[in-house]
């Protein structure tokens, strides 16, 4: 594994706050037909920088709205969300697309590359999106870090469900964000495959300090993280530290007798 | 940044569904356009042609004046119909891209730039097909003339020039054309979230945005106000008023076709869903929840149909308009006229006129040059007999009295004349005559035109006068009254000249105007029917092959390949019937205005509906959506191997 520009190394100039993300009291309801769904209900959570920690709960239990909230993908209807010290309140759709630009990587269940796209051409996009000329070096030394360069040039028909899931991951990473926020990213992967992808997120974290929050209702996922953080009816209902396999299914357990 | 038009499929389904769903989607832009521009390219060159020569002569101007309507009005009709069908086919193409456009704002691409991308395929495909369209001018320019040539319209054609200006202006035509189509898709495209990659479903979400309420209502409100106060018009303008009036409404209901078809076309498939196959209830709910394709299959039906329901009625309403005012102003029984531009030979009124009790009034039509301060001017004028004239035909007199026609050295002006100080009764001027003699001539009299259908020219002379001065004035009508037409026509038989009645001479006066609307008919009809293929094809290629995952299901649960087949073809033809029947009501509603703005000259006109030709743009496009999605089924269903698991 050869140099990933993490966020944690990023800009020398400006102090960097110690919490890469900070969630006030987020509150969101969704309005179904006639019904409404109180998804988030007061949410605080600090995730300090080069912390790796998953998201659990049962379906329902406003995981998922709590990672697009946090990533600025969705706005809570109140509570606010600083990533990186900066508040995302108030920003408009463009200036939000751009802080999320250099901010955030994102990598989802469905891998959702395009697939006109060569391996490489997907791992450019983001920077070409952000007018930044794609270094032929960097977009390669991306892919060789999820250990892909020699696919560079296949399409993602082309690739496993681990390669393509690598590289969304080398993707949401070539721009050096601070977060990275993965949504079930082995949700659609086998054992091997899975075990792979979350060998590298582990690896992001402990080598370059990267931050990584992760929803998932597998324990065996979670158990990769440093923290598991369990969430109910949108309320936080526990955390766990130093997680294994066992203790996350029998808090999980528990959680859904309650 | 050449990536973002580079980049293509959406995620869901096999990869080249995407590819080959949007090159159809653009194949079909680009043929609009192409289409449209070397249209509109071969009849600015026409146009600018027929300007030039309208210098050489009264035939050329006529020429002149009949080509710059007809044209422009197919050209007009282009614009409205490309625009149309760009517009629907970018929306359509966003609508299906939603995932893929959701999939670039998630990698960074802010709004701006989607929209941007979405402009920048609109530029580059419409700059392509413009510029072919464009080159196209000097080809599609003789085929129009040739059409003219064919419909007798006009004696001999005349030679297109080769110009740049009419290529230049096709071409920013067509760029115009294809960016105003685009900017809805584009702005829709750049509201689009990046959550939506996230979700699976396809189920469309509110297909009904503010700006199409806004437009939609606002249409509307504009075609039903003009259908309310139809203003009363003349037949000249009422080509264009109906056009105009067809257009507001149609548009009016495409951009409403989400809220309007679905209802519709749930109650048409209502007696198939109760029965026992499966086609009915599918195709009923399919309708509700695929709201866009529904209305985008039934838009290119409602603009045809509507389009040449409309102007075909519109000609049809006239041409009634015109026999019963003709019937309503032609007083005698019998008319004698000749072929043509040709004379009804002395011979023939003497044969009348000495018919037991018959009293014939002959009418010779020539010119004359009326003395003003600039110099002469050339009138037409009409020579008639005063006596028997009034009873022969409706004239309304306004001011003196006609009767002093039959003194020595007077003239009658037509209304437009008497505006003129010095042409007012009891004046005189002097009148030169193509003999070369000049006379005072005392104004008598002022005659207004009771109707287009029986124009009065400015001038109106004792007929003995006009014939001793014109040679070449000739007998263009001679009215008999007292005798009727078999006797009539037995008296003057031999003589060359024709006999009938009011109506047959109304025909023969209108018989032109509705070759020259015949052309037009041919143009408009004959366009719009090529793009509602292309809209269709285009409509039932792109989202055809975005149900392979659809249909695989289908096959899954028991379908045949038949089956499905027989769906796809019946959801297509049920959308494109709705909006066939759209299209008709436009039509009925565009008519009734017609026909009560015609109707206040003062005899009732009824609408004149084309069911024929109606029927008959209905088939064709029932056909060809039927056809083309069954095509498109069966080259999908052919397509890997089936039944597949489906994606979840």
């Amino acid at each position: 594994m050869t140099g990933f520009p993490a966020g944690a190394h990023r800009g020398g100039m400006t102090a960097i706050p110690d919490t890469a993300l900070r969630l006030r009291d987020l509150r969101k309801e969704y309005r179904m037909g006639k019904q409404t769904v109180t998804a988030l209900d007061g949410v605080t959570l600090d995730l300090p920088r080069g912390s790796f920690t998953a998201v659990m709960g049962p379906s329902g239990s406003g995981k998922s709205t709590l990672l697009h909230c946090a990533a600025g993908l969705d706005r809570p209807d109140s509570g606010t969300v600083e990533l990186a010290g900066t508040p995302l309140g108030g920003l408009s759709e463009r200036a939000l697309t751009k802080l999320r630009r250099g901010r955030a990587g994102f990598v989802f269940q469905a891998f959702n590359l395009l697939p006109s796209l060569t391996a490489a051409q997907n791992v450019s996009l983001p920077l070409r999106l952000a007018r930044r000329r794609p270094a032929l070096a960097q977009v390669a030394r991306a892919l060789a870090a999820v250990g892909l360069a020699e696919r560079a040039r296949h399409r993602p028909a082309e690739l496993s469900g681990g390669q393509q899931q690598r590289v969304a991951v080398a993707r949401a990473l070539v721009t050096s964000p601070d977060v990275l926020f993965a949504d079930e990213p082995t949700g659609a992967l086998d054992t091997k495959s899975s075990h792979q992808v979350m060998g590298l997120l582990r690896q992001l974290v402990d080598e370059h300090g990267q931050t990584v929050v992760m929803v998932t209702h597998d324990p065996v996922v979670a158990a990769w993280a440093d923290r598991v953080v369990f969430l109910r009816d949108g309320r936080l209902a526990g955390q766990l530290d130093r997680p294994t396999p066992e203790t996350v299914a029998n808090r999980l357990a528990h959680l859904e007798d309650a | 940044m050449p990536t973002q038009t580079r980049m293509t499929a959406p995620t869901s389904a096999h990869p080249l569904s995407g590819l080959r769903s949007r090159a159809a989607a653009l194949t079909g832009t680009a043929l609009a356009l192409v289409l449209g521009s070397a249209l509109t390219s071969g009849t600015l060159l026409v146009i600018a042609a027929a300007a030039q020569a309208s210098d050489a002569g009264e035939n050329a101007r006529y020429w002149a004046t009949v080509v710059m309507v007809l044209l422009g009005t197919a050209t007009t009709v282009a614009c409205f119909v490309s625009v149309f069908v760009v517009a629907s086919t970018f929306a359509l193409n966003v609508a299906l891209r939603r995932r893929e456009l959701a999939l670039l704002r998630l990698s960074g691409a802010t709004p701006g730039q989607v929209r941007r991308s979405v402009l920048a395929e609109a530029l580059v495909t419409g700059a392509l097909a413009a510029a072919l369209g464009a080159a196209l001018g000097p080809i599609t320019a003789p085929v129009l003339t040739g059409l003219i040539d064919r419909s007798g319209l006009v004696a001999g054609g005349f030679p297109v020039p080769y110009a740049v200006w009419p290529q230049a202006v096709s071409f920013g035509l067509g760029l115009a054309v294809a960016l105003t189509g685009a900017w809805a898709a584009s702005r829709r495209a750049g509201r689009i979230s990046p959550l939506e990659a996230l979700r699976e479903a396809s189920i469309d979400r509110k297909p009904m945005t503010r700006s199409r309420w806004t437009g939609g209502l606002a249409f509307l409100a504009i075609g039903l106000w003009q259908v309310a106060h139809a203003p009363s018009t003349s037949s000249d303008s009422a080509l264009t008023d109906t056009t105009l009036v067809a257009a507001c409404l149609i548009t009016a209901v495409a951009l409403l076709a989400p809220v309007i078809v679905p209802p519709l076309l749930r109650a048409a498939c209502l007696p198939l869903a109760r029965g026992r196959g499966a086609n009915g209830m599918l195709a009923r709910e399919n309708a509700g929840a695929a709201v866009q394709r529904t209305a985008a299959t039934a838009a290119p039906a409602l603009v045809t149909v509507g389009l040449a329901a409309a102007l075909a009625g519109a000609l049809g309403t006239v041409s009634a308009a015109q026999l019963g005012d003709v019937r309503h102003l032609v007083r005698a029984d019998a008319v004698v006229s000749a072929p043509g531009d040709g004379s009804v030979p002395e011979a023939a009124v003497d044969a009348a006129a000495a018919i037991d009790g018959a009293t014939v009034s002959a009418q010779s039509r020539g010119e004359v040059y009326l003395s003003k301060p600039d110099g002469d001017e050339r009138r037409a004028a009409i020579g008639i007999d005063a006596r028997t004239w009034p009873r022969a035909i409706a004239v309304n007199i306004l001011q003196g009295d006609l009767g002093g026609l039959s003194w020595p050295d007077t003239m009658a002006v037509a209304q437009q004349e008497a505006g003129d100080p010095a042409m007012s009764v009891g004046k005189a001027i002097p009148v030169r005559f193509p003999d070369g003699t000049t006379r005072r001539l005392e104004v008598v009299a002022v005659v207004r035109q009771v109707s287009e259908a029986l124009p009065i020219p400015s001038v109106l002379l004792d007929r003995d006068l006009l014939r001793a001065h014109d040679q070449r004035a000739r007998t263009e009508v001679a009215y008999v009254s007292g005798a009727d037409v078999p006797e009539v026509r037995a008296a003057i038989a031999g003589t060359g000249a024709r006999t009938g009645n009011a109506a047959d001479y109304a025909e023969a006066l209108h018989g032109t105007a509705r070759d020259s609307n015949n052309v037009l008919l041919a143009l408009v009809g004959g366009m719009s029917l090529a793009y509602t293929f292309i809209a269709l094809a285009n409509t039932l290629v792109m989202t055809t092959a975005d149900r392979r995952r659809e249909f695989a299901m289908l096959r899954m649960a028991g379908a045949t390949r038949g089956q499905i087949v027989r769906l796809a073809a019946y959801e297509a033809a049920a959308a494109v019937l709705v909006g066939a029947l759209l299209g008709i009501t436009v039509a009925l509603l565009t008519l009734r205005s017609l026909a009560s703005a015609l109707s206040e000259n003062f005899v009732t006109i009824s609408p004149v509906m084309p069911w024929a030709l109606t029927a008959a743009a209905t088939g064709a496009c029932l056909a060809a959506a039927a056809a083309t999605a069954a095509l498109t089924a069966t080259y999908t269903l052919g397509w890997p191997r089936q039944p597949r698991m489906p994606r979840s």
